[in-house]
């Protein structure tokens, strides 16, 4: 015994002191437990030691709940989902739903008979809520509900966003979901610089040459024009862009007939070409003396499958491209700048995005902005109502250039985040939200609630654990597995919409 | 429990405390035979039934052995390791190699049971207690104390992801006095504190920051973000796996036993071979003496050697899991070392020596096994071609990859420690167990705050728990 009693005393004196240098932590996270804001300078001070507590209320009881796992109501085995092992007693809350999905019991279910006009359920889709649009009387869907009625030429749809809509998941599913069932309009709105960084178009083969340069109103730098999709990318001499038409079921390109190609002129600029299936389809001259959009349009009845444009005897800047089948049908453009946010917009040179949405004419405007706004000051506390004025101005610049187009809000997706030790969503996510409803509402524009219908607080941290992951690791961004996720939940939602607007309209 | 929580600082040192106040190696062995029962119930009691199997049919054969003719002991071993290794093939491989009967044998379609969840650590504690029985049947005389003998099997600190024990190494400490010095303790913090780091501050923030984002959906990456995410995956996993190693030891040392080394920067290795004896040395070790040696190695002309190499990279491969993956792993190994072999013994080779040469060893041998990692990521072959072509795409896009300052920080300084010479490491240790005991505690709590402060939040799984 003597021979162990130097290693004792310094196992006591190591941990001990190590032990001593926790505890303050552990009694602050115990006395800061249940308290979600500070309310002076000592609880302040409270929260941020016990911000550095291995231990947090409500986290399982430390090492007697792994030894009796039942111990805590929290506390349950879960496995690792990629590896299919027992890993660990998780303390991560589920996903909340928003609005659980209620169930009748037969008998003790209200008399009164089913309501004839009420909308049939949302398809269920797990780990989704099923969420409908909230949209009192369709005033923010009805022309484009209209447009897809027509039954005659394309309806069309513009989506702005973030990373989430760059990555043409969501709206990828949506477009081919509504093209599925009122007919396909093609591929729509492609940005000319479809660089990885900015926007991807997965199922559109495309081949860039040259060294381009793109600017985008994320960074800004392209002196306030960046057209219809937030992104220019300018085309050097000799420099060209080729973009096939999308397959269909049977792997071979769809024809499209309608080509537009649109271009920033200027000084010192060189001269543009478009090509449709390897003939010309237009040229001209880009220079100018001031600068000044210019949109080439071109109607090819006999259909084409691949269109090039590109740039000659100086650089010519491209705002995108659009190619369009003659319709019937839909066309949902995906307009997603990685990492903007609402007050991005005001890189935007005044009246030119108008400009450009009035040229594109979609029936429908949608923004789903704000998942890279959820550490600014004004959401940080309180309801968050003094970001409202910032989401105003980014929406009313968008329905400027088109204001008899619907109008469509939707909110960012759940976003985790780990400060604090355990995995949860952002706490101004719920505020952003709040804002953004209230300013649908004020706007008569509709309403869908992808944060809810992710399944709510807490949602993004189950979906990353799910095999395969629907959302990735950061806690941020979603799989493509849970974009599509998203896109149909979001399809059901805008479907239902439009049934129930065609049941319930008043015919003229 | 996981090494890396805080649940784990607590019944450390409790066991230790514990441990070293009762007298006597009996009792203290008990002691330690309780508390890793306790240790591995609290994954999933259920699993602990099969750890006892084992370890009852390693006991009972290796005593059985003994007391039988010469001619029965042979086939007496080969039941005994069917009983041992039968867990395992059930749990691992049973799923993998009926479902694959179906396909290479038509007309065939076996029973194939579902892919159920793996007991933790059980190839570890498996290939242990068959490399004790088939020790004893070289000669080895059983442990007549079964406490003693479940202790070896079962020790929390190496019991479900290594390293893997040999007999003389756990088994004979347990037989002998074993004393605690305030060096001892010193050297625990130490690793300890390592471990956290490796795991917490460098495995995790790889993993969350871009390792997992990026193979989750490897297409929406540029080729050049899936390379940087190859090479963080390849850091990843040595922090990973070190880590939990560095945990075993200090933990092992804190109860008085030295256990082996796993690493030993193993990315600075200058072949494939090489990398193999600086990579999880201990299962290396088992399968050389265990597959390799009795193969008759690199003894024999011809294509001997070649064959006992592939053969032996092969069961090292597919030890790691029971997936195609693994086996075109395991086989692309094995080629790597062949030709290596093949290349040297050329007549009229000469090994050049010189740091060019050096240098050229190491990138070869460095990127090889980068690229490998890919079938070690990949959840099945068509998810390893989906990533290579991810990787060889977008290559026209060569902005900056789109990953936090944190985890970039992590990566290179991870890099460049891991290239450092060994030697520094041993310095600042010997350095760290001068000062005084309650520093330690200082640095520890130091590390576990800047865990929290830089860390991902809950700890992640150790990968090789899934093996």
């Amino acid at each position: 015994m003597p021979s162990e009693t130097s290693g004792l005393r310094a196992i006591f004196a190591a941990f001990g002191t190590a032990g001593l240098l926790v505890a303050p932590a552990i009694a602050a996270a115990v006395a800061s437990a249940g308290t979600d804001e500070p309310s002076d300078d000592e609880s302040a001070w409270i929260a941020t030691v016990a911000a550095s507590s291995p231990w947090q209320d409500g986290d399982p009881f430390p090492l007697l709940s792994q030894l009796v796992p039942n111990l805590t109501p929290s506390a349950r085995v879960i496995e690792d989902e990629r590896t299919g092992l027992v890993v660990a007693n998780d303390a991560i809350e589920p996903a909340r739903p928003i609005e659980p999905p209620m169930t009748v019991d037969a008998a003790a279910a209200p008399t009164t008979p089913p309501d004839p006009k009420a909308p049939p359920p949302l398809p269920a889709r797990a780990p989704m809520v099923p969420t409908p649009l909230v949209d009192p009387d369709h005033r923010g869907m009805a022309p484009f509900y209209a447009a897809l009625a027509r039954g005659t030429g394309l309806a069309r749809a513009a989506q702005w966003g973030d990373s989430t809509i760059a990555a043409d998941g969501i709206t990828g599913t949506v477009r081919t979901r509504l093209q599925q069932r009122f007919g396909y309009g093609g591929p729509g709105w492609i940005d000319a610089g479809l660089d990885p960084q900015w926007s991807f178009r997965p199922g559109l083969d495309t081949h860039r040459v040259g060294e381009w340069e793109t600017k985008s109103i994320l960074l800004g730098g392209g002196n306030g024009r960046y057209g219809f999709g937030g992104v220019v990318s300018t085309a050097p001499d000799g420099g060209y862009l080729t973009v096939r038409a999308p397959a269909g079921a049977d792997g071979t390109p769809r024809p499209l007939q309608h080509l537009e190609l649109w271009l920033q002129a200027g000084a010192g600029h060189g001269s543009w070409w478009l090509s449709a299936d390897g003939a010309s389809a237009g040229e001209g001259s880009a220079s100018a003396e001031t600068r000044d959009d210019r949109r080439h349009v071109v109607e090819l009845p006999g259909g084409f499958t691949k269109a090039a444009f590109g740039a000659t005897g100086g650089p010519v800047p491209f705002y995108g491209v659009v190619l369009e089948t003659s319709g019937p049908g839909v066309v949902w453009d995906a307009l997603g700048v990685v990492g903007v946010g609402t007050r991005s917009f005001n890189y935007f040179a005044e009246g030119h995005l108008a400009a450009q949405v009035g040229q594109r004419a979609p029936e429908l405007v949608v923004l789903m902005l704000g998942g890279n706004e959820l550490g600014i000051p004004v959401l940080a506390k309180g309801d968050g109502m003094k970001y409202a004025p910032f989401y105003k101005a980014a929406l009313r610049r968008l329905r400027a250039g088109a204001p008899a187009a619907g109008c469509l809000v939707v909110t960012p997706l759940d976003q985790g985040t780990r400060e604090g030790g355990r995995p949860g969503t952002k706490p101004a996510l719920s505020r952003l939200v709040g804002v953004q409803r209230q300013i649908a509402a004020d706007e008569g524009c509709a309403f869908w609630d992808a944060f809810a219908a992710m399944g709510g607080e807490g949602s993004v941290v189950a979906w990353s654990r799910k095999k395969p992951p629907l959302a990735w690791a950061d806690l941020l961004h979603l799989s493509a597995a849970g974009q599509d996720l998203v896109g149909q939940a979001l399809a059901d939602a805008i479907e239902a919409g439009f049934d129930d607007w065609r049941t319930t309209r008043v015919m003229p | 429990m996981l090494f890396s929580t805080f649940d784990y600082f607590l019944f450390l040192p409790l066991v230790a405390v514990g441990h070293w106040m009762l007298g006597g190696k009996g009792a203290r062995a008990t002691f330690l035979l309780v508390t890793s029962a306790v240790f591995y119930a609290a994954w999933n009691a259920p699993d602990a039934l099969i750890l006892a199997w084992v370890a009852t049919a390693g006991f009972v054969a290796s005593h059985t052995l003994g007391r039988l003719p010469e001619r029965w002991r042979t086939p007496l071993l080969w039941l005994a390791a069917g009983a041992m290794l039968g867990p395992l093939c059930f749990y691992k491989y049973a799923h993998f190699g009926l479902s694959n009967v179906a396909v290479l044998i038509p007309g065939i379609e076996p029973w194939v049971p579902p892919k159920g969840h793996l007991p933790i650590g059980i190839s570890f504690y498996s290939f242990q207690a068959l490399a004790y029985l088939i020790d004893v049947r070289r000669g080895e005389t059983p442990e007549r104390d079964p406490i003693r003998y479940a202790t070896f099997l079962c020790f929390f600190p190496h019991l479900v992801a290594g390293p893997i024990l040999r007999s003389s190494t756990l088994l004979a400490q347990l037989g002998q006095e074993r004393h605690l010095s305030r060096a001892d303790v010193g050297y625990a913090c130490w690793r300890l504190g390592v471990g956290l780091i490796k795991k917490l501050l460098v495995a995790d923030v790889l993993q969350q920051g871009i390792v997992d984002s990026v193979f989750t959906d490897p297409g929406a990456f540029t080729g050049l973000e899936v390379l940087v995410a190859l090479y963080a995956y390849t850091l990843q996993i040595y922090a990973d796996f070190s880590g939990y190693t560095d945990f075993a030891i200090g933990s092992s040392r804190l109860l008085g036993f030295h256990i082996p080394e796993n690493f030993e920067r193993p990315y600075q290795a200058t072949s494939v071979a090489d990398y193999w004896r600086r990579w999880h040395k201990t299962l290396s070790n088992w399968v050389r003496d265990y597959v390799y040696y009795p193969l008759g190695g690199s003894r024999g002309a011809g294509i001997m050697p070649y064959r006992n190499t592939m053969i032996t990279l092969l069961i090292l491969g597919v030890w790691h899991g029971a997936n195609w993956t693994f086996v075109v792993y395991g086989a692309l190994h094995g080629l790597a070392v062949s030709l290596n072999r093949w290349w040297r013994k050329r007549p009229g080779w000469v090994e050049p020596h010189g740091p060019l040469a050096l240098g050229w060893r190491w990138a070869l041998t460095f990127q090889f096994v980068v690229t490998a990692r890919i079938l070690f990521r990949a959840d099945d072959l068509a998810q390893a071609g989906t990533i290579v072509d991810a990787l060889t795409s977008r290559w026209e896009d060569l902005s900056l990859p789109r990953y936090s300052f944190h985890a970039w920080g992590v990566l290179f300084v991870g890099y460049a420690v891991h290239f450092t010479p060994r030697a520094w490491a041993e310095l600042a240790r010997e350095r760290f167990i001068t000062l005084p005991a309650p520093v330690w505690g200082v640095v520890l709590a130091g590390i576990g705050w800047a865990t929290i402060r830089y860390g991902v939040g809950d700890s992640l799984a150790f990968i090789y728990y899934a093996f």
